[in-house]
């Protein structure tokens, strides 16, 4: 055999050399680098914001504008390494970054733009999405009339286009002039506030926007006057910045019971209040201009109620109770709220009985009523109702029903405010979050599982969470289409193509991944809990069995435990702020992921939408350049060492950096530095090349019995072969008689970086055999947890995400089957003998690692 | 037992994020101020047991508000909130007499226990101070 092989070499003289591209190797070796460092920092980042959104930390704006700039900087880079790269191949990266660099500009700037609407808008047209031209809570009782259903006081909102109008007609910018404003100084801060609330009573309404004004008024009035000769309103704020409404509130202006002659005053007064010292203080603090200053008002009917009050559809001082909490003072609500008198109480069960648990029913002495002309009044509350209940038992109940109705609108407990009318109408006046309730007290993890035995105790969290349901194992990719609903997803190793069953995944468990790759992103964006690194679950787990995966200490148990899930489920407050939703909302333009099948034709620059798109597609393309870097018909010795090896293959070397250790032009295997190539020439070296098929194995005989040898006809491929190294790199093509392979792999500190690829291609023997080979190569890859494409006698398996430890593994049974199948399409002539020497490499190699 | 916390921090989102995570966690009661400006009102008023202040407001610098309280007030502790990257002006913070500070972004759990330990820091001085007039 050695023989044969001198006599090959000698016929195929080796080609002179020609080009020295060893520098241009080592540039791209460096892009390459720098786009994994990047790469890793984008998924770096991307993790921490999203662990930010779980709510377990505090963080500011400060937080998110400079992870969001990072995260900028590091997209750009990989956009320009990778440009430099593939010299120029993606121009159409640089539109994708742009596209979405925009959005997330918009998000981060939050500018709102004023939408041109009537300048009077009736609530009936109001719903909860029009909050920046009504205002929020405009937009809220439009949303409770017209979705919720519920009954609310009529009324109309005055826009934020017609203030808008109102400032320009009066060219109030120009007149009201905040820039200049020093906001230390206290007393200049209240000048100018003076001077600008003056300004605004001084002021004209645009003849226009009067002419609705008043024209929305009549309507009114004709709707509500149910007989009353001249009924009146009350004229609110309503902010169009949450932000504002958070901090200002009971700063701005409401004026009650306003009838249609002074309706343009009140409006002035309300829209003045918008200019308090505090609020000139905010906007200029947070770098706002006073064009960002804008308020919207409403106009809504004046409900002289008989009684009113405030209900919390949850006890806030204790969620467990699962009470629903009314107080109710005869007349006017603001007694309730400011405490003038003490308020009857009402604790309803919130179950279908509606059950009225407590009654307390203070006298009450004086109540606030609708003064005839305008404005409010004391007055004292008629004798025989003072020490008697402001609702009867049947109203009680059906208040209660409208605060469940409003939570499930809302989808979290209610503040709610409330009103009854003389005729005995129940009226909501306002929603909102019932935002300060105590948490759920959590029983103790170990009573809640004490009867479940532990499955799996290891493993990474990549999501937070509890899900349970039963296994699905994931051994190929063809395994996701029949993913079941609320399965608990199982497998060896991440892959992006996990999304796809992600909106029907309950919990996602994996032996070995990375906590900031791709699939843990998205895992995260789906809030799906996930175990990465149990090791074992494989193993461990049975398809089909019931299993609760604790995503929040780390341990799978066997069955299902709803309480565990349940207590999993805690709500979480923060989420209000508008920190989250900015953050929520920059997310959408950074995290999901569209680009998934690589050889998808829309996995391309054109269907970037995301970052994560960006840096998935340039980390792909990054890799298919490097592996192509050997794919050059100029390729050359002159930059290369020829390295001595005891193994039947002609090697040179070329070093990118790091990967040898010596200036000579011949070395051997001790003077290789590279990490992989390392790993790769051991495994070559222990195994011995194989010589003619082993006729002395019983099992071989009794295949090959009924076959015969077919003659060699094909014409043996032999040129040098090629390693393109450096410390944790390595591109190896390596030139194998009948067939080419290429073996790369990186093997470094970062799970992210480490890949090992394998492509197989050609060879000399008759098509049959040479799929016959490529199904034994697939087969024996498959068992090494590669995942192997095969596309006739082409075969391309690659490995991802390992730690360095088992890439190494990997190179070294890669190596061994290097060997081992090298000339083993001259004898797989037959189906079964594929199957024995699967057995057989296995038996021999496989089982020892 | 409940105690009076005075928070200050130019951004609304940190107020109402440390207030809501106080009140659901602990029994304190939580002022709370945008305007370093009040801060000197809302002390000479007396009655808080800790102020968790920001370094960075744009009326005020932390560090020039920690020396107005002390002026006030000798004793209440002052836990000082800073943004990632500027250990020196948190330093120079505990230099001018704040009890502690903490770097954002922080775990709930970690502003809990701060708040928890300047507290036991405080009533500790309490006692140490009445046990010291005792023996005079």
């Amino acid at each position: 055999m050695r023989r044969l092989l001198k006599i090959f070499r000698r016929e195929i003289a080796p080609q002179k050399p020609v080009l020295d591209n060893g520098q241009v190797f080592k540039e791209r070796y460096l892009y390459f680098k720098q786009l994994l460092n990047e790469n890793n920092a984008v998924l770096e980042i991307m993790a921490d914001m999203e662990d930010k959104l779980a709510g377990e930390y505090i963080f500011d704006m400060n937080y998110v504008r400079s992870s969001c700039n990072k995260l900028v900087d590091s997209v750009q880079n990989i956009i320009v390494n990778l440009d430099k790269l593939s010299k120029g191949k993606y121009p159409n990266l640089y539109f994708a970054f742009a596209k979405i660099n925009s959005k997330i500009e918009a998000v981060l700037i939050n500018k709102t733009d004023i939408p041109v609407t009537d300048f009077t808008i009736p609530f009936e047209s109001a719903t909860k999405e029009m909050v920046n031209s009504v205002g929020g809570k405009n937009a809220n009782l439009g949303e409770i009339k017209n979705k919720v259903g519920l009954p609310v006081p009529d009324g109309f909102c005055i826009s934020a286009y017609a203030f808008k109008k109102f400032i320009e007609y009066n060219e109030l910018k120009d007149k009201i002039v905040l820039k200049s404003v020093d906001i230390v100084d206290i007393e200049g801060l209240n000048q100018i506030s003076r001077e600008a609330q003056n300004l605004i009573m001084k002021s004209q309404i645009p003849s226009d926007v009067e002419t609705s004004m008043l024209n929305a008024f009549s309507e009114l009035s004709r709707k509500i006057s149910r007989g009353v000769s001249s009924p009146t309103v009350s004229v609110r704020s309503s902010a169009i910045y949450e932000d504002a409404e958070f901090t200002f509130a009971g700063q701005y202006k409401t004026v009650l019971n306003v009838n249609t002659d002074n309706l343009i005053e009140q409006y002035k007064k309300v829209i003045a209040s918008l200019f308090t010292p505090r609020a000139i203080f905010y906007y200029k603090s947070k770098g706002f201009d006073e064009e960002d200053m804008v308020m919207a008002v409403g106009v809504v009917e004046m409900i002289d109620s008989k009684a009113s009050g405030v209900m919390y559809s949850h006890d806030p001082t204790d969620a467990e109770k699962n009470n629903i909490i009314i107080n109710a003072v005869w007349g006017l609500g603001k007694y309730a709220v400011d405490g003038t008198v003490s308020p009857n109480i009402y604790v309803v069960s919130r179950d279908e009985s509606k059950t009225i648990l407590e009654k307390t029913t203070p006298v009450q002495k004086v109540m606030l009523k609708c003064n005839s002309e305008e404005g409010t009044v004391e007055v004292d509350v008629p004798e025989e109702k003072r020490a008697t209940s402001c609702l009867t038992d049947d109203q009680i109940k059906f208040l209660a029903d409208y605060a469940l109705a409003l939570e499930k609108h809302y989808d979290r407990p209610q503040d709610i405010e409330w009103a009854l009318d003389e005729n005995n109408n129940f009226l909501i006046l306002q929603t909102r979050s019932l935002r300060i309730l105590k948490e759920k007290p959590v029983k103790n993890i170990q009573t809640i599982t004490k009867n479940h035995k532990i499955l799996i105790d290891k493993g990474q969290i990549a999501c937070k969470g509890v899900g349970a349901g039963k296994v699905f194992i994931i051994n190929k990719e063809e395994d996701l289409e029949k993913f079941p609903e609320g399965a608990v997803l199982v497998a060896k190793h991440t892959s992006p193509q996990f999304v796809t069953v992600m909106n029907k995944t309950s919990a996602i468990v994996i032996d070995v991944g990375s906590l900031t790759g791709h699939m843990a992103t998205l895992a995260r964006e789906y809030k799906i809990p996930t175990l990465l690194n149990t090791e074992v679950a494989m193993k461990t787990l049975k398809a089909d069995t019931e299993v609760t995966v604790d995503a929040f200490n780390g341990n799978i148990y066997e069955g299902r435990i709803d309480e565990l899930v349940e207590a999993g489920k805690r709500e979480n407050h923060f989420k209000d702020t508008t920190v989250f939703k900015v953050l929520r909302e920059l997310l959408k333009n950074i995290v999901p992921l569209n680009l998934i099948y690589p050889e998808d034709e829309k996995f391309s620059p054109d269907y970037c939408e995301t970052f994560h798109d960006i840096t998935r597609f340039s980390h792909e393309a990054a890799m298919r350049e490097m592996f192509k870097i050997v794919d050059n018909p100029d390729i050359n010795k002159r930059e290369a060492v020829k390295l001595e090896v005891k193994i039947p293959l002609e090697i040179y070397v070329i070093d990118l950096g790091g990967g040898i250790k010596s200036d000579s032009k011949k070395i051997t295997p001790d003077h290789i530095l590279s990490i992989p190539m390392n790993a790769l020439l051991k495994g070559m070296m222990a195994i011995e090349w194989p010589g003619p098929p082993p006729i002395n194995v019983k099992g071989f005989l009794s295949v090959i019995a009924d076959t015969t040898m077919q003659p060699r006809s094909e014409k043996l491929l032999w040129k040098p072969s090629f390693a393109i190294i450096s410390r944790e790199y390595m591109n190896f093509n390596i030139m194998l008689g009948y067939h080419i392979q290429t073996i790369e792999a990186y093997a470094g500190d970062n799970i992210n970086d480490n890949y090992a690829r394998f492509l197989f291609k050609g060879g000399g023997a008759s098509l049959d055999r040479r799929t016959r080979r490529t199904r034994l190569i697939k087969e024996i890859l498959e068992m090494m947890d590669f995942s192997v494409k095969r596309t006739g006698d082409v075969l391309d398996a690659r490995i991802t995400k390992y730690n360095k430890s088992t890439i190494l593994k990997k190179l070294d049974i890669l190596a061994r089957m290097t060997a081992y199948t090298k000339q083993l399409d001259m004898t797989l002539f037959n189906d079964a003998m594929v199957d024995w020497y699967v057995k057989e490499f296995v038996d021999k190699y496989y089982k020892e690692n | 037992m409940a105690a009076r916390i005075l928070v200050v921090d130019d951004e609304l989102d940190m107020l109402a994020l440390l207030a809501m995570i106080i009140s659901e966690k602990t029994e304190h009661k939580v002022t709370t101020t945008n305007n370093p400006l009040e801060v000197i009102q809302f002390v000479l008023e007396g009655g808080y047991d800790l102020i968790i202040t920001d370094l960075k407001m744009p009326t005020m610098d932390g560090i020039e508000l920690i020396g107005k309280i002390r002026n006030i007030d000798q004793y209440i502790p002052i836990l000082v909130i800073t943004a990632y990257g500027s250990i020196e002006s948190a330093e120079e913070a505990i230099n001018k007499g704040a009890y502690d500070y903490i770097t954002k972004p922080f775990r709930k759990e970690q502003i809990l226990i701060a708040i928890d330990r300047a507290l036991e820091w405080k009533s500790m001085k309490k006692e140490l101070k009445e046990l010291k007039e005792k023996n005079q």
